[in-house]
């Protein structure tokens, strides 16, 4: 026999030798189990990684054949080896995020399994919330840049649950994956509970302090010391108390000569409106801070809350799938594990019913305390003029107490030139009065009347949804009781009642937007009618002018 | 070249977080590790649980150990090799070639009925010529012509160098050119 033959022999004799299908296939999904189970593969980024691939295969492929050419590569593959590391301790607004981003995405297209793809993707939702959380408790970025960078892993979270919800409905349809959707709609369910949990806490802290009051208070600071002026708002806020300086200061005016007292008053009355111009104006532009850095809060929290329910949708389609694939599945064990997940998902959209029902309760409470603050505006309409007339009252009684101080030369000419004079400012002031405060009510009046109905009706559709949810959540719980195989319609029922709930939330949150648009315009009804005194103030010259006038009449009397 | 640039990518991911990888790994290997084992234990039930228990001993190895793998195959034969080792070690049986009826059951099992009775003469033929040579030449021979191993792969898989193995090899097969003369 010769050799050449006797290989050909050899070589085909173990051909046949095959092991069992089965065997293969079983054998195959422990191994790859237990791969899962093995502490490196929980941490797969610890050690290997992109930059595994290019030194375990690409860079001695590379570098083998030229020394020169394995110079200038070590030398360019160490330094990308450095930026991959750089760039994975980046923070959302540092020039590496988009590189650590981009290498994210590169992981997920080099793994083949969708399940690890899925895995992937959701495990760097997390990352995305480890970010968030870094940014809080990290105050090396100002409170805006924070705000950013917030809102942008907070985006990037959403973009990967958009994917894995992708993979979920692509497994979904896929026949033939029941083991592979089952393990897939599986972690994904468990994990995007325990990020659920995370984003909670990491909405709480920045509703609580950091991102949103913070700002707000800074900002407000900042106005004040560029205008270092001392309770500031409170001057402007309390009318009453300034119209009290006011008269203090007169009366120390009426103290000394009459004409110096004059001139102090009128110096004095300069000062005050200027003062209160310029305290407008810093009030106004403080105003604006506050109110742009509370609507950039409060947009930050809107973004957690879209991630929030980003979160939930791909938290209930991984339910879907797994309750879907654990029907068909012949596994008790799986179907015992789908019916304990539904039963959890229930109890979870039940306490966000109870929520939503304790959320219309405030609502409703809110409105009626929204009207309550009409009718205020109704007596700061009432209260107004009569406070004015006070002022010009108590300016003509000043008027008067010179009068008593003056040597008392022509008293009847004088009585009478004041007299007649302080009834035709107090109806002018009156007129002015009404009309300053008329309008400002009635623009505050006319969309509140107009709102009054269709927020009643949403409010009313709101409270009903809940209900019905309620019941649906019932009908679900009695299928999930009966039997295992209804299981697909009792997540249907689920469903149903989460879209309920859903629309009622919406439903408040409009709710809620129509107060703030009308609370904003109330304030502003408000603000006109304080600075409807303030306008009074020419009113208030008028009435010294008045004044004045009498003391021209006076002088060429005392002269004479 | 190209298939153990393609190994290396598929360990590459697999360490990356690809255990589906791993599993590709496994699908191109699983059957000539088999037959390696099989024809060393000439049992196919505990060939098979030596094959499973291979390729887990693999990944654990590869995951655990910092050095860089730069032949999985070879790999793959050495802890099988082992694994075998140990499984008559424990046994307290010699490691023994195929004998005739377990090789004639297997055959039996695994070959077309049409086939199998001209096959098995061959095959037999082939293997009895083999009890003829050292244990290590034997060893030498089976890696190099029924497993298709490279002699550096070989080298890596008994933890020789390969030029022992390369003048192992020649002299086995210059022993078993003088056998088949006179066959």
């Amino acid at each position: 026999m010769r050799f050449r033959s006797y290989k050909k022999t050899l070589s085909k004799s173990v051909i046949g030798f095959s092991p069992d299908s089965d065997w293969k296939k079983s054998s195959r999904d422990a191994l790859l189990a237990r791969i899962r189970q093995t502490e490196h593969w929980q941490e797969p980024e610890k050690s290997h990684s992109f930059g595994s691939i290019f030194s375990t295969m690409i860079a001695p492929a590379m570098l083998k054949p030229v020394l020169a050419s394995l110079l200038v590569v070590s030398l360019t593959m160490s330094g990308s080896i450095f930026a991959v590391q750089a760039a994975k301790a980046s923070l959302p607004g540092d020039t590496l995020y988009s590189v650590k981003l981009g290498i994210e995405d590169v992981q997920v297209g080099l793994v083949f399994s969708e399940k690890k793809k899925a895995e992937l993707e959701v495990k760097f939702a997390g990352t995305r919330l480890k970010e968030v959380k870094e940014v809080i408790e990290n105050d090396i970025q100002t409170k805006k840049q924070a705000q950013n960078s917030i809102k942008k892993a907070i985006q990037n979270f959403n973009d990967n649950l958009g994917s894995v919800q992708k993979r979920l409905e692509k497994i979904e349809n896929e026949p033939k994956s029941e083991v592979k959707a089952l393990e897939i709609s599986k972690l994904v369910n468990e994990k995007t509970t325990e990020l659920e949990s995370d984003l909670l806490e990491i909405k709480e802290k920045i509703a609580s302090k950091d991102a949103l009051s913070v700002p707000v208070v800074e900002a407000l600071d900042s106005v004040e010391s560029e205008n270092p002026i001392p309770e500031s708002e409170q001057a402007i806020s309390n009318d009453s108390e300034q119209s009290a300086i006011a008269e203090d200061q007169e009366k120390s005016a009426q103290e000394t000569e009459s004409q110096e007292a004059n001139a102090q008053k009128s110096d004095v009355s300069q000062k005050e409106e200027s003062f209160v111009s310029q305290e407008t104006v810093n009030k106004n532009t403080g105003e604006t801070l506050a109110q742009e850095t509370k609507r950039e809060g409060k947009e930050l929290l809107d973004t957690l809350e879209l991630a929030l329910t980003a979160l939930d949708d791909a938290n209930t389609k991984s339910l879907e799938v797994f309750v879907g694939k654990a029907v068909e599945s012949k596994n008790e064990e799986v179907k015992k594990d789908a019916v304990e997940k539904l039963q959890n998902k229930i109890e979870k959209v039940e306490k966000h019913i109870s929520d939503t029902q304790e959320k219309i309760v405030q609502i409703t409470e809110k409105t009626t305390t929204q009207n309550l603050g009409k009718e205020s505006i109704e007596v700061v309409s009432e209260i107004a003029p009569t406070e004015s007339s006070k002022e010009v009252n108590a300016q003509s009684s000043a008027v008067s107490g010179e009068k008593t101080q003056d040597p008392a030369v022509k008293k009847e000419e004088k009585d009478n030139i004041i007299s007649s004079t302080t009834p035709e400012i107090l109806i002018k002031t009156n007129e002015i009065n009404k009309d300053i405060v008329k309008p400002a009510t009635q623009s505050a009046e006319a969309p509140a009347k107009t709102e009054q109905k269709p927020i009643k009706e949403v409010i009313e559709q709101a409270q009903f949804k809940p209900n019905q949810a309620k019941e649906t959540i019932n009908e679900a719980k009695k299928i999930l009781n009966e039997k295992t195989e209804q299981l697909g319609q009792a997540v249907e029922k689920l469903n149903q009642a989460k879209a309920m709930v859903k629309e009622a939330d919406q439903n408040i949150k409009t709710v809620e937007q129509k107060i703030d648009q009308k609370s904003e315009e109330v304030k502003k009804a408000n603000q006109d009618t304080q600075s409807a005194p303030s306008s009074i103030v020419p009113v208030k010259d008028s009435a010294q002018s008045s004044t004045s006038t009498a003391q021209i009449i006076e002088e060429p009397i005392k002269s004479s | 070249m190209s298939g153990s640039l393609n190994d290396k990518f598929l360990l590459a991911s697999a360490l990356a977080g690809d255990e589906e990888a791993f599993g590709k790994i496994y699908d191109k290997y699983v059957e000539e590790i088999f037959r390696f084992v099989l024809m060393r234990t000439s049992n196919k039930e505990e060939a098979q649980d030596l094959t499973s228990e291979a390729f887990l001993k693999t990944w654990e190895y590869v995951s655990s150990s910092s050095k860089r793998i730069d032949n999985i195959r070879a790999l793959l034969y050495r802890v099988s090799r082992n694994l075998v080792i140990d499984y008559y070690r424990k046994s307290g049986r010699q490691v023994q070639a195929l004998d005739e009826d377990q090789f004639a059951k297997i055959i039996d099992q695994s070959v077309d009925l049409e086939e199998s009775a001209a096959k098995r003469d061959d095959i037999k033929q082939a293997f009895s010529l083999l009890d003829n040579l050292s244990e290590e030449y034997r060893e030498l021979l089976l890696m190099r012509y029924t497993q298709d191993l490279s002699t550096s792969e070989i080298a890596k898989a008994l933890g020789k160098k390969e030029g022992t193995v390369r003048v192992g090899l020649h002299r086995a097969i210059k022993q078993l050119k003088e056998i088949l003369k006179n066959v």
